[in-house]
């Protein structure tokens, strides 16, 4: 076998293989969606029809449980919590990266510890600290949309600043020096340069912080009760004691993915490159 | 170094104002919340006119809210109360109940399962409705083991009031019987009876083509395997706990025998094994699909053969399905478990009078007929329920079923933990037994050995 010849069936073994790992990661989400377009008989008895796909499921879901609720509650709290995660993450991962100032190490260690607690610890004290407050005070979070909006973006910022700390320390120091040479102050060179410049870092981080908040189930069960439920739970009432419909539960599946998808592919050229960029450059 | 102080504190002042911003929007985002209260604060206490019941019910029909609200718009109408129906989910109807009746911030009424009912009484969060009862009947106007359901063990009080009731029953395949040259008259009658039909429909392979098993019981995966595993324990003289409940006996000699006869079925090839894979809901899918002869399920598959839109079924199966009520075993009639849900008044409540009028109301013998047919369950009470038995012989049935087969479990707050942990057992002793095919009374003794040791270190615990 000539060299040339090896190296052909090398590549093409290859690329089988790629393409056998892509049908397999690929392939709970074709069922899912073949799964969508079925009847509930259809599910319940394994005979998929294919070739006569129906969205009778997809009509019948906003019926049977208000999935119009858990989708807005999901998409308002999810948006908000990431946004003010990337907010915060900004500031502080900036001022691990640029600014030095006493116990930064300590600050550094700190956020990174946070994530070694088990974040079920802290799910009864944040109960009843929601619950004192709604009792005691006139500042409502249980339940609300602001409550939960605040929970994600406590649990998920420690994490997207030591991400941001990376992306300013990937970003030459000397462009917001020239900038203030050229007469813009410290947070100008920040807003003008610095954050343009990181971008790719922002996105990441927005859409990591999404993605988490998106699938979190433990505490949006404990400290909601009907008003702020998200899709994590609102997906659970498909599925009763006396009956369970599969057909309208895969179609929930697939139109509660759509804006995950959405997000991922409008953003997938920056978060692919913000993540790399976070992860060799530090 | 003063610039990166500034930029420091601008960060700082940037999270405290996003903090305080998103407080004041709270307040705006559950104004709803507060007019709630405030109405009902500043309305006279006999003036129940637009005041807010919100009820907790979870997803017991195909579209549960929908149709509760449509049962209580009379309601609505006669008294100006308005009642907020909001669903929850099974799933997470537990944790839902439990940390809003501990913390005070939930709805007014609550639906909970009857078996729960103790747990949620214990928790010291629930209005004892004892005084009330009366208006409706009170025990009278129910079954003894229905009325149970709202009491709980060593206290006097009544802590829920029965909504509907459902029981478990043999469904079967007409034609597969006459297949198999079987009377149904006697196809059922014992668990004798019981087994030699099913060695008889072991035989008929197929109906119409369509390959068909003789029986089929979920496994481990039915969140409800208790339930179905207890008739059979009950009919052999055994009990899931001592008379004074202080002591588990799923470990009894008369326990090993009845859950035998579970174990001899799957070892006998009656019982398929393949559905002791699936959970409740796919077996009784299985037999709506044609895939089974025999099976025991609630009223609600009754219901759902009327629904030209429940495609589950398969057209044999829909024109032959019949009811049979539970074979007896050697000492007894033959037990059922009959369970279903209760209403719950929270004590955080502010709007305790509108609650126990909406409780009335759906309490009424005509609403409870209309809701239960609804949902396909029975109601909770006699007088709707005896109606509800004659409608035909599948009715006839289940009514037998719920007045005289049915049993429930001991009103013990801790009874949930104790069926948790004889469900993790019975799961396995079904899953050795697909492995090994027949199991000696010593191997199912050592399973309900272990069921046994950890109910009584549970009902230690909560005791001390």
């Amino acid at each position: 076998m000539t060299p040339r010849r090896k190296k052909h069936l090398t590549n093409w073994g290859l690329n089988a293989l790629t393409y056998a790992v892509l049908i397999v990661m690929l392939s709970p989400i074709l069922w899912l969606i073949a799964s969508s377009l079925q009847t509930r008989g259809q599910l319940a008895s394994g005979d998929y029809d294919l070739l006569h796909p129906t969205v009778s499921a997809f009509k019948q879901m906003w019926e049977s449980v208000d999935f119009g609720k858990y989708l807005t509650n999901s998409l308002i709290i999810c948006t908000a919590a990431a946004l003010l995660a990337t907010a915060f993450a900004a500031s502080a991962g900036y001022a691990l990266a640029r600014l030095p100032f006493r116990g930064q190490k300590a600050f550094g260690v700190g956020v990174v510890g946070t994530q070694l607690v088990p974040g079920s610890m802290f799910l009864l004290p944040v109960f009843l600290g929601f619950i004192w407050l709604k009792q005691n005070t006139p500042i409502h979070l249980f339940d609300t949309h602001i409550g939960m909006i605040l929970i994600y973006t406590a649990f998920f910022t420690p994490v997207a600043i030591w991400f941001m700390r990376y992306f300013f320390l990937a970003i030459p120091p000397e462009l917001e020096e020239a900038a203030m040479v050229d007469g813009c102050t410290r947070f100008g060179a920040f807003w003008r340069i610095v954050l343009p410049s990181a971008a790719p870092g922002l996105v990441a981080t927005f859409v990591y912080a999404f993605l988490l908040a998106w699938d979190e189930l433990l505490f949006v069960t404990a400290l909601t009760a009907n008003r702020a439920e998200t899709i994590p739970v609102g997906i659970h009432n498909f599925i009763g004691n006396y009956s369970e419909e599969y057909a309208q539960l895969m179609a929930a599946g697939v139109v509660s993915t759509i804006p995950v998808m959405l997000a991922f592919f409008a953003t997938q050229r920056w978060l692919v490159q913000g993540l790399t960029a976070g992860a060799v450059k530090g | 170094m003063r610039k990166s102080r500034t930029t420091a504190l601008m960060a700082v002042a940037l999270a405290v104002l996003s903090f305080f911003v998103a407080a004041c929007g709270s307040s705006s985002d559950d104004a709803g919340n507060n007019d709630t209260k405030s109405n009902s604060n500043a309305a006279p206490a006999k003036d129940l006119k637009g005041q807010t019941v919100r009820l907790w019910i979870m997803n017991n029909g195909p579209k549960p809210v929908a149709d509760t609200q449509n049962i209580v718009a009379p309601f609505e109408q006669k008294t100006g109360i308005k009642v907020k129906v909001e669903l929850v989910g099974w799933d997470v109807q537990l944790d839902r109940i439990r940390n809003a009746a501990v913390s005070g911030e939930g709805p007014d009424v609550t639906q909970a399962g009857t078996t729960q009912v103790p747990f949620f009484a214990a928790l010291g969060g629930f209005e004892n409705v004892q005084d009330k009862v009366s208006q409706i009947g009170g025990a009278s106007a129910y079954a003894p083991g229905i009325w149970k359901t709202s009491q709980v063990e060593g206290q006097d009080g009544t802590w829920g009031v029965p909504w509907f009731t459902e029981a478990r029953t043999i469904y079967y395949r007409k034609d597969a019987l006459q297949a198999a040259g079987v009377d149904p008259k006697t196809a059922f009658s014992s668990q004798e009876a019981l087994k030699a039909t099913l060695e008889k429909l072991k035989a008929v392979k197929d109906i119409g083509g369509k390959p068909i098993a003789p029986f089929g019981g979920p496994g481990k995966k039915a969140y409800d395997l208790v339930h179905n595993l207890m008739p059979w324990v009950w009919d052999s003289g055994g009990a899931e706990l001592s008379s004074d409940n202080k002591k588990s006996t799923i470990n009894s000699p008369q326990a090993v025998q009845g859950v035998k006869f579970a174990t001899d079925l799957v070892g006998a090839g009656l019982w398929d094994k393949s559905m002791l894979e699936r959970d409740g809901q796919q077996v009784e899918d299985q037999f709506k699909g044609g895939r089974l002869a025999v099976f025991i399920g609630g009223p609600w598959v009754l219901q759902s053969a009327k629904r030209a839109d429940d495609d589950t079924w398969s057209a044999a199966a829909r024109k032959n399905v019949g009811v049979a009520p539970m074979p007896g075993g050697a000492n007894s009639k033959g037990f059922t478990f009959i369970g279903g849900s209760n209403l719950m008044v929270f004590k955080s409540s502010q709007h305790k009078d509108a609650a126990w009028a909406l409780i009335k109301y759906l309490s009424d013998d005509k609403v409870q007929a209309q809701y239960a047919n609804l949902m396909g369950m029975f109601p909770a009470r006699l007088k709707p329920q005896e109606a509800e038995g004659t409608v035909d012989a599948d009715h006839e049935a289940f009514y037998a079923a719920i007045k005289d087969q049915g049993r429930s479990y001991a009103p013990i707050a801790q009874w949930a933990q104790v069926e948790n942990a004889y469900k993790n057992q019975f799961g396995q002793i079904l899953d050795e037994a697909a492995g090994k095919g027949q199991l000696s009374d010593q191997d199912i003794q050592s399973g309900l050995d272990k069921a046994a040791k950890e109910a009584d270190g549970l009902l230690a615990q909560s005791a001390g």
